[in-house]
């Protein structure tokens, strides 16, 4: 059973079709995150199951039961919004306990739920503050205590560190992992971070269009792409279009030679062979690789961990990779780059 | 000479000052002066200090016209604030695309003289008026009622004449609302009702405050509804002030009246303010 699921949610505004024919399934104390660009329908999908807004088609389910037309307060669902929407008229303490109230839960217990979830984020001593008073990652911790404090089956979290510094937010975003942890809470987590989303989530979907493109754990996102978008939006990529001839052989256009792949589920026709630039290994010692070209090196950009590298094979590809800082490159010089069979992903058109 | 910022800006609100000095403080000093007797009836100052014009207020059927006038001022802003807020409400909240027509239309009655409506609300509450014939045309009444000269046709036309300075402060306290909070306080088990008590009312106070001290401040002072629309019951301190000032030339009393009338709104809204600002210091 899910925890939250969504059976074919459509919601429209006017002519757009923000959420087209969404399906997702979330389980119990998972780690859920929707993944996409903005404008992509992830936002209006959290405040479908928030209620917030009234899908046009499809089930809503919240703990297995139908709850399309269940008011927002009554559906037991935490928020964590973007722009955090903390009472400003109220302190911190009460901020926290407002859900409390709202239950007409006993004073001293609401004393004592409030001071273990300021504990809980890290905001010991902090319940008598203003809001004005905290800095952005303490208002954000406030955002996650309110939203935690009345045990909710699920938590939603709306892109919540986006208006942080870089610094703050990795830190938030471990902090984000521990709390989902230590509490047991099912998360549901929106970002059109894709570092955000593979680090923290144990289920992706990513989301383009309004669609679901694809779901899967962190990893089978980054390496099995199911589509050319999630292959481009999850991290960096080289295309090589082609043929899927059988099984195992991929004829590419611009190289003009097979390259051996995966012998996977994938169905045959036209496609492209999508290669991550991490995973397209360069320089001499190359040998046991299932492909092998030889190239000319164009470009070459330091980063400090790594080398940006474009090299061409034959007259007509250009592979972006990336390299070891310690392997002796240079403009104009001929190498040869490979890869093997299994780090590349093959996407057919007919897939996507 | 480089001047600085402040200088800069006092030069600019100078025009201002010199106009309040002329136009503002120095009638008010005028009143001042005549409500302690220090001038005479030929206009000229004469060493005198009296308080013998305040203790004549209290001597006087003054002090029931002051309850009378503070009473329909109340009376007059919370009907404002009952019938504004909602109205309010739907402008800045619910209604997006519908924003402008509908404070245009909040605003419109403005383009016409405050007297020519007043007057037209006369045509309407008349005993020939429009309702009473419409309803007799109709025969549902055998003799006209008489909706006007009594404190209800008063209150009327003070509410009438009053609504849009209510709605437009609490428009702008509301439409600073961040709508986010009211989902806020939904997702933590808050209804329409308790959202509202616990989030936007206390939100909103500023709006609340602004809007009733811009109905209730004119309305103590308000000589020319009760005069066209009400009957002797509705003799307001406005029209006591009248009165002494061009019917009794009791330049005198009418000053004294005036100053206690002023200190009293001031002391009013002092006390208002305060009250109101509690709650807002959190809200800022």
């Amino acid at each position: 059973m899910f925890e939250v699921e969504l059976i074919d949610v459509s919601k429209r505004f006017g002519e757009v079709t923000a959420v087209d024919h969404v399906s997702i399934g979330v389980k119990k104390n998972e780690f859920y995150s929707i993944l996409g660009p903005s404008g992509c329908g992830k936002t209006t999908t959290l405040r479908i199951i928030a209620g917030f807004e009234e899908s046009d088609d499809g089930v809503l389910k919240l703990g297995g039961k139908e709850a399309n037309d269940v008011p927002p307060y009554k559906r037991n669902v935490g928020i964590v919004f973007q722009h955090l929407a903390l009472f400003p008229h109220m302190s911190v303490f009460d901020n926290i306990a407002f859900g409390l109230r709202m239950a007409k839960m006993p004073m001293d217990e609401t004393r004592k739920r409030v001071e273990q979830s300021l504990e809980l984020v890290d905001l010991q001593g902090l319940g008598g503050r203003r809001i004005n008073q905290l800095s952005g990652g303490q208002k954000q911790r406030v955002g996650i205590a309110r939203a935690l404090v009345r045990e909710p089956g699920v938590i939603l979290l709306d892109e919540p560190l986006g208006p942080l510094d870089l610094k703050i937010r990795q830190h938030m975003q471990l902090e984000l992992k521990r709390i989902q942890k230590q509490v047991g809470t099912t998360f549901i987590y929106v970002t059109h971070d894709q570092g955000e989303a593979l680090t923290m989530s144990d289920t992706v979907a990513v989301m383009n269009n309004g669609r679901v493109e694809q779901i899967g754990s962190p990893r089978e996102i980054y390496d099995r792409p199911a589509t050319r978008f999630v292959a481009n939006f999850i991290g960096e990529t080289n295309f090589l279009p082609g043929i899927l001839q059988t099984d195992g052989v991929f004829v590419c256009k611009t190289l003009g030679c097979p390259v051996l792949v995966e012998g996977a589920r994938k169905s045959v026709g036209d496609g492209v062979l999508s290669i991550r630039p991490e995973r397209v290994i360069i320089g001499s010692s190359l040998d046991g690789l299932d492909n092998l070209f030889e190239a000319v090196i164009e470009e070459l950009v330091y980063h400090g961990s790594h080398v940006s590298v474009s090299a061409k094979i034959g007259e007509e590809l250009t592979l972006k990779i990336r390299a070891n800082p310690a392997v002796p490159l240079k403009i104009g010089g001929a190498t040869r780059v490979g890869w093997n069979r299994a780090d590349a992903t093959v996407i057919t058109l007919g897939n996507e | 000479m480089r001047r600085s910022p402040k200088t800069n800006a006092g030069l600019l609100a100078s025009p201002t000052v010199v106009y309040l000095a002329i136009f503002f403080f120095a009638p008010f000093a005028i009143v001042l002066l005549y409500s302690f007797g220090m001038i005479d009836i030929f206009r000229q100052l004469r060493p005198v200090f009296t308080f013998e014009y305040y203790f004549e207020f209290f001597s006087s059927v003054v002090p029931g016209v002051f309850a009378r006038s503070l009473l329909m001022a109340f009376a007059t802003t919370v009907a404002c604030l009952l019938l504004g807020y909602p109205m309010a409400y739907h402008i800045a909240v619910k209604s997006v695309r519908r924003k402008e027509t509908l404070l245009l239309l909040v605003i419109i009655p403005f383009w016409v003289s405050f007297l020519l409506r007043t007057y037209a609300l006369m045509t309407i509450l008349d005993v020939n008026g429009i309702i009473n014939v419409m309803l007799s045309n109709l025969g549902l009444i055998s003799k006209p009622l008489s909706l006007i000269y009594n404190p209800q046709a008063v209150l009327l036309g003070m509410v009438y004449n009053y609504l849009p300075f209510m709605i437009l402060p609490l428009y702008a306290s509301m439409e600073k609302l961040d709508k986010s909070l009211l989902e806020a306080a939904g997702s933590l088990g808050a209804g329409p009702m308790r959202s509202f008590l616990r989030v936007t009312l206390p939100l909103t106070r500023s709006g609340i405050g602004a809007g009733s001290i811009l109905v209730f401040v004119p309305a103590v002072g308000e000589f020319i509804i009760p005069q066209l629309l009400g009957g002797t019951e509705s003799f307001m301190v406005g029209n006591l002030i009248w009165t002494l000032f061009l019917k009794a030339r009791n330049l005198w009393f009418g000053s004294a009246v005036s100053i206690i009338l002023i200190a009293l709104v001031i002391l009013i809204i002092g006390l208002y303010m305060k009250y109101i600002s509690r709650g807002e210091e959190m809200a800022i």
